[in-house]
Formats: C-alpha cells, sequence, structure tokens
C-alpha cells in the first residue's frame, strides 16, 4: 500500500533535462492536506526502512543529482519575492549560514504561516542547506526544515531528497522528520481517495 | 547538539506544567506551541520558568533568538 506512493513519485534523468523548465510545468498542488489532517497521522517506524529496502531507484537518480534542488525549484511555482515578508525573503536570498543560524526562528515563524504555500520553497532551500552543508548543526536544521515542510502538507519536495538525506547519516533526525511527514501526507492523501470514491459510490 | 533549553518533564505532556531551564546570555526568551502565538518570559534567576499548562498542541518550540544552540523543538504527548 505505502508503495504505491512512490511508484508514482516523479522521478526526473537530469542528464538530458533542458536548461529552462517552464515554472508553470507542475500545477500549483491544492493543499489537501490540512495541518490537522497531519496532527492525527502516526510515524511508522518501520517505513525507513521499508523504503530503503526497496525503492533502490529513488535513491540512486533523482536525489544525487548534483542539480536535483535547482531541478525541483524551477519546476515549482514561480515565488513573487516581493511579496513575501522579509524573512521568507531573507530565507531564499540570504547566504546559508544565515539560514542555519536561523533555522529554529524559521521553523517557528513557518508553524505560524503554514496556510501561505508560498513559503514552501523557502523551506525547500532550507533543506537544501541542512543536506549539502558541512557544518555540525545539519542535522538539526535538515530536522527543522523537514518538519516546517510537514506543516504545509509538502511531502513531494522531502521525497525527492530523500535519497540525498539517506546518504548522510548523521542526518537522522531529518531523515526521521522526512519519513514521518511522508508517511503522514500519503496516509491523509489515501484518507481523501477513499473520501472521494465513498462520496460517489454514495451519489 | 545540546540546547540552551532543557525541559522537565520531557517531553512535555499535553495539560500538565513543565518546568523550562534556560542556560544562555538572554535575558528573555520566547516559546511557541505549534501555530500559536509566541510567548515571551522572562527566566528567573537561575535559569527556570514554568508553563503551568502545557498546551494541548503537537509540539512545543523555544528560542532565545541566538542561533541554533538557543532553540528547542519538542513533541508533546497526549495522555489517554
Amino acid at each position: 500500500m505505502i508503495l504505491g506512493r512512490f511508484q508514482h513519485v516523479p522521478c526526473p534523468d537530469f542528464s538530458d533535462a533542458p536548461p529552462y523548465v517552464a515554472v508553470d510545468a507542475r500545477p500549483e498542488l491544492e493543499p489537501r492536506v490540512t495541518r490537522r489532517h497531519l496532527m492525527t497521522g502516526l510515524a511508522g517506524l518501520g517505513f525507513g526502512a521499508a523504503v530503503a529496502a526497496t525503492v533502490p531507484s529513488l535513491l540512486g537518480r533523482a536525489d544525487t543529482s548534483p542539480g536535483a534542488a535547482t531541478f525541483a525549484r524551477r519546476q515549482g511555482a514561480p515565488v513573487d519575492v516581493s511579496k513575501l515578508p522579509d524573512w521568507a525573503r531573507d530565507m531564499l536570498e540570504k547566504p546559508p549560514e544565515h539560514l542555519i543560524y536561523n533555522a529554529g526562528v524559521y521553523e517557528m515563524k513557518g508553524a505560524r504561516a503554514w496556510r501561505d504555500r508560498r513559503l514552501v520553497p523557502c523551506f525547500e532551500r532550507l533543506l537544501d542547506v541542512a543536506i549539502e552543508t558541512s557544518s555540525k548543526d545539519a542535522d538539526a536544521v535538515g530536522a527543522c526544515a523537514a518538519r516546517a515542510l510537514g506543516r504545509f502538507g509538502d511531502a513531494e519536495y522531502l521525497t525527492q531528497r530523500l535519497g540525498a538525506i539517506l546518504a548522510r547519516p548523521e542526518l537522522e533526525s531529518t531523515k526521521d522528520a522526512a519519513l514521518r511527514v511522508i508517511e503522514t501526507v500519503h496516509r491523509m492523501q489515501q484518507l481523501d481517495t477513499m473520501q472521494d470514491e465513498q462520496k460517489k459510490k454514495g451519489r | 547538539m545540546s540546547s540552551r533549553f532543557r525541559i522537565q518533564p520531557d517531553p512535555p505532556v499535553a495539560g500538565k506544567p513543565a518546568e523550562v531551564t534556560y542556560v544562555g546570555p538572554a535575558t528573555e526568551v520566547e516559546w511557541q506551541a505549534d501555530d500559536g502565538t509566541p510567548v515571551r518570559v522572562k527566566p528567573g534567576k537561575d535559569g527556570r520558568f514554568t508553563i503551568p499548562k502545557v498546551p494541548s498542541a503537537d509540539s512545543l518550540m523555544f528560542t532565545d533568538h541566538r542561533g541554533l544552540p538557543g532553540y528547542l523543538y519538542r513533541d508533546v504527548t497526549h495522555l489517554g
């Protein structure tokens, strides 16, 4: 059941990716999974092992490509930086050291603004910074980013980057948070699908 | 990574009091439950302050606004 989610995960081949992809290539995701949904979700402890053992393609392809993060952002909806709050703009523009220092505060601000999906790219960048930095704080930063993305109901980018996270054993908390979000969002999507089907049957 | 914050009990329990100890340079710190309004607190001379009743939330976050060592995240436990 769980693997059904991953069979549908886009796994782009970066070797022949065009230099630029239309920013509206991927339709904006509907925020169907709300924070209240997530609150009801439970993390499966064996989920990580199942993913690692059964989805080798996920580990080997999209996540380790140096252009993966950039590619994913290019596919996302365009972000009008001028309309973001100052702190969110900082998250997109300031150097990695700034994001690492303020990761906790950003998580708190993101938690308060969980309805604003324009902020998702900010936390995707925070996750990128955590994955790419050699800082001893990388794991704490990554966990902040993963939890924040979970509050937005966004597991797609975490799924794309899961291989890169698993490739760094020191990112233990990040991995746990990411898997928890991925599984919870997946379960909520399954529930939504079941409810939709029941409604159709009821008509 | 060790935090400047400690909380007892750890993890905090919804509906129960929690005692927080802060050892760091800030005179004022902030805590927040989920998407709730941040609460500013001045720890006592011993660095302690109490949350009389931990909110029924998923998480508690603490910060002194002085970098990652001044940040603590904890999932809230719900009994029953």
